[in-house]
């Protein structure tokens, strides 16, 4: 049972601990649970004056709205093939760049090398996307490099084919070396006697790192892919809406940043409300779905 | 074998320096525009140096009064953020830490539940107006105080602290907060630090949250500004008059200088510190992965 009874003397035996628990508690409670609870706005017709108490029950119509709004396929079609794309490419790399990364013997060029991969983790949004516009530009260097090889130049920002592709590239050359970090680390942990006896047995780096180094860092793997199928459709909202323009909608809107226009900007907070709890249950279910392919698969799991 | 091994060894080393060159090109040319001359920004011409290398792009920016004022914005932000999110993480992980504590799984639970599923901007916007800090700076600090990532990294590392010292503390006859305050603090510094830069990071990058809440221009944050003058191409806001100048500069090539400049201004701080900061970004990074 999550809630254990605590009795009154234990609480007064550990005052301190629970007046200490106070300020993140209530911050949690005001800025994580009551808008939890607030989702209950997507059953009703909020009015700001009413509040979430007193506004009218309507049950499940903004989720039949939504499931018969024209935008419907599209907005999920483009959530999950941004997620299942940016997944499928930006979850090996990091990997492989490590395996390789340890592969280095100079010391002082593979931290070199490291320092120089984290960097781009620490700009902001705003910032990489204004230099993928600059690169991407029309009269930018890409396309000048395009048109020097006598092709047409590509308006990348206008079309909506090259979408996708600009927003996962941009997303692995911020976060490939960040996320390397830690499978890394994981790769210093694999039993050097493995290694020693594989070489006996004459075995060359990619026997190696197929039978040693991958199986080794397995765990670690399975873990990293489980949370991050669990983030996937929530994270990226940011990025998708700094990069959107109208012209591109019809692959770049995400349920996110449709959200976003319906109920920040369009004042409709009830029907978005409703569409962004689709969003997260859809988040839950993958997460839950994801650990339990993975037990099933393998030893490794998150729960 | 071995000639096996100096090809792979070769291609491997080639193959990092790409990985070196692609990451660095951007920002490097970004810097190199920011120290050239309008028009040659205008046509193109910059790749790694500047070319007709002048400050006009840092002297146009520094008479922005809105550029001023959101640098100031953004200082102020991060700091009440780094210094506050900090106490109130280390004051939280504290009872969390300790295994004696009578409700830790419960509240260890409630902390981390919101990383995993959460009420989505509507809700937040709408609590955060009925509290009636809409358009205010706390809007946009106080949600960030609250990060379970942080908690756990906190926790994790006043769990290598021995009960002896808090034990024998308490035969003292010293209270919790003596002693989180006396011993856990100065001990867990390194591990401060890491969610300080963290943290800092996090509130000096931030667009999404100060666009949702801010309405004030006056109280815009840096990056706010950035998108406008970035990716709108509007350099209205940034409130710069060239008119002074003369009139061989090309105007769109100045909006494009001040796009750049300002980047560098922007991301400045960043990346000087960063060098001397990276060991407690990746040390922080290693612990928060490899959780029990």
């Amino acid at each position: 049972m999550i809630i254990k009874m605590v009795t009154a003397k234990k609480i007064v035996t550990n005052k301190w601990l629970y007046i200490m628990l106070i300020p993140g508690i209530t911050g949690f409670v005001i800025f994580s649970y009551i808008p939890m609870y607030g989702l209950i706005i997507a059953f009703q017709r909020y009015n700001i004056i009413r509040g979430f108490l007193g506004s009218p029950w309507i049950g499940f119509t903004h989720f039949t709205n939504f499931f018969k709004d024209p935008y419907f396929f599209r907005l999920i079609k483009n959530t999950l093939l941004l997620s299942f794309y940016s997944l499928l490419w930006g979850f090996p790399i990091p990997i492989t760049f490590a395996l390789l990364l340890n592969e280095i013997r100079t010391h002082k060029f593979k931290r070199f090398v490291q320092a120089v991969s984290y960097l781009p983790h620490f700009l902001s949004t705003v910032i990489v996307v204004g230099m993928l516009f600059s690169l991407t530009n029309y009269d930018g260097i890409i396309n000048n490099i395009i048109a020097g090889f006598g092709f047409e130049r590509i308006n990348f920002r206008t079309d909506p084919a090259y979408f996708r592709t600009l927003y996962i590239a941009s997303g692995i050359w911020q976060q490939m070396g960040w996320e390397s970090i830690v499978y890394l680390a994981a790769i210093t942990g694999v039993n050097p006697e493995l290694y020693e006896a594989a070489r006996i047995d004459g075995s060359n780096r990619f026997q190696m790192m197929r039978y040693i180094t991958i199986p080794g860092i397995s765990p670690t793997i399975v873990v990293l892919l489980i949370l991050k199928i669990g983030k996937l459709l929530n994270v990226g909202f940011e990025k998708v809406y700094l990069m959107y323009n109208p012209l591109v909608y019809e692959k770049a809107d995400i349920i996110a940043t449709y959200v976003f226009r319906r109920g920040i900007e369009g004042g409709q907070f009830s029907y978005a409300a409703a569409v962004g709890l689709f969003n997260s249950l859809l988040a839950v279910i993958l997460l839950i779905g994801a650990n339990k392919i993975a037990r099933r698969l393998s030893d490794n799991y998150l729960w | 074998m071995k000639i096996h091994k100096g090809s792979f060894t070769f291609f491997n080393t080639l193959f990092m320096l790409i990985i070196v060159f692609v990451t660095l090109f951007p920002l490097l040319n970004v810097l190199a525009m920011s120290f050239s001359h309008p028009n040659a920004v205008f046509n193109h011409e910059v790749f790694l140096l500047p070319k007709q290398p002048t400050l006009l792009g840092y002297k146009l920016l520094s008479r922005s009064q809105s550029i001023g004022r959101a640098y100031i914005n953004t200082i102020m932000y991060t700091g009440l953020s780094v210094v506050l999110g900090v106490v109130v993480t280390s004051l939280t992980s504290y009872p969390l830490s300790l295994k004696q504590f009578p409700s830790r799984s419960f509240f260890t639970k409630f902390i981390t539940l919101p990383m995993f599923f959460s009420g989505g901007i509507i809700p937040l916007f709408l609590v955060v107006k009925s509290l009636g800090l809409y358009n205010t700076l706390w809007a946009v600090v106080l949600p960030s105080l609250f990060v379970p990532y942080f908690i756990i990294l906190n926790r994790t590392s006043f769990q290598s602290i021995p009960d002896s010292l808090r034990e024998s503390a308490l035969m003292d006859g010293a209270n919790d907060i003596y002693i989180w305050w006396k011993i856990f603090l100065p001990l867990s510094k390194p591990i401060m630090a890491t969610i300080a830069l963290f943290s800092g990071v996090l509130m000096w990058n931030a667009f999404f949250s100060p666009y949702i809440f801010l309405d004030d221009q006056k109280k815009f944050p840096l990056q706010i500004i950035l998108r406008k003058l970035l990716l709108q191409g509007n350099a209205t806001e940034v409130g710069v008059i060239s008119a002074g100048y003369d009139e061989t500069l090309n105007q769109e090539g100045i909006v494009a200088l001040l796009k750049y400049t300002a980047t560098i201004v922007t991301i400045g701080p960043i990346v000087l510190f960063y060098p001397f900061l990276q060991k407690y970004f990746t040390k922080g990074a290693l612990i928060g992965s490899i959780k029990e």
